[in-house]
């Protein structure tokens, strides 16, 4: 069954098309959500609220795009209005590195033994103290594997944008790890 | 600062950014994203269902009114003079009748179905 014919089932009611719908994207949609949001407790409720978004518009979907990429756009823009009314938003980065980080307390530095595991934890809590569309990006990017013009496509922004979002999100997430470990070689050739 | 090896570095950053995050999403989520929709499709559907039927009543009164006015009835003038008249008690009724049209066909409706959601999830 293609997007089409899926999304022409899902109109006509049929349940199981729309269970078939939320199962084949449920990660794509869970993984943005809790990525951009950094709301655990809140996460289910905005899953639910991207999928219900969808049905309520599905008459908009025309299948000029793949229904990935209109589904991960409702969920980009239900993060953004979420993040708005929590008054938590940071959607635009500085190109100042320095800046997009203030005001955020940075974690100590890592004393005793770092493993490649701590390494990987440390990635994670940097990723959560990015600006909002530097954490969109590299999650669509990264964990979904979308193409630069699918990930343009979702979040309405140049492709060009996109790369240099991706490029500036993973420098801001080695600035960090290297102010927590600046000693990080013996690390970075554990086995 | 001492140069990195880049690419190990890159490596170690690409790795952690493809480990998808340690909570999942929750078994049940598609029973729950169906229920939803259903619920949700169940009370925009009340909705339309009460306009259309406030629509089929006022065009009823509408043609009513126009036919009884255009045809020649002695009693014409004192029904016309009794609605002026009273024209707020008239008003309040239909009013009145709106509302429980309302609170049947939609609001009932409506909190019937999100108490039977609620309970099942």
């Amino acid at each position: 069954m293609n997007d089409l014919e899926l999304i022409s089932q899902i109109r006509n009611g049929n349940p199981g098309a729309l269970r078939f719908l939320v199962d084949k994207h449920k990660n794509l949609v869970w993984y943005m959500v809790l990525r951009m949001t950094n709301q655990q407790e809140d996460a289910e409720d905005l899953c639910q609220e991207v999928f219900l978004r969808m049905i309520r518009d599905v008459g908009k979907f025309r299948g000029d795009s793949k229904l990935s990429s209109w589904i991960g756009s409702i969920a980009y823009n239900v993060c953004v209005d979420f993040l708005r009314k929590k008054g938590r938003m940071k959607v635009f980065p500085t190109d100042n590195l320095d800046a997009a980080m203030a005001g955020k307390s940075s974690p100590d530095r890592a004393d005793g033994d770092t493993d490649r595991a701590t390494l990987k934890r440390m990635v994670h809590e940097a990723i959560s103290r990015l600006p909002l569309n530097y954490r969109a990006v590299i999650t669509l990017y990264h964990l979904e594997e979308m193409s630069y013009r699918e990930i343009s496509e979702i979040m309405v922004i140049p492709e060009g944008t996109v790369k240099s979002y991706i490029s500036r999100a993973r420098e801001m997430i080695r600035q960090e790890i290297l102010k927590r470990v600046p000693d990080i070689h013996p690390v970075l050739f554990e086995t | 600062m001492e140069k990195m090896p880049e690419n190990l570095f890159d490596d170690l950053i690409d790795e952690a950014l493809r480990q998808p995050p340690e909570t999942g999403v929750p078994d049940h989520f598609a029973d729950r994203v169906v229920s939803a929709a259903a619920q949700q499709g169940t009370a925009r559907d009340s909705l339309i269902e009460f306009f259309y039927k406030c629509l089929i009543a006022f065009s009823a009164f509408a043609v009513f009114s126009i036919v009884f006015y255009l045809v020649s009835i002695k009693s014409k003038e004192p029904v016309i003079a009794y609605v002026e008249q009273n024209w707020v008690f008239i008003g309040s009724i239909l009013v009145i009748g709106l509302f429980v049209l309302f609170a049947d066909q939609v609001f009932l409706r409506y909190l019937f179905n999100r108490y039977r959601y609620l309970s099942r999830n």
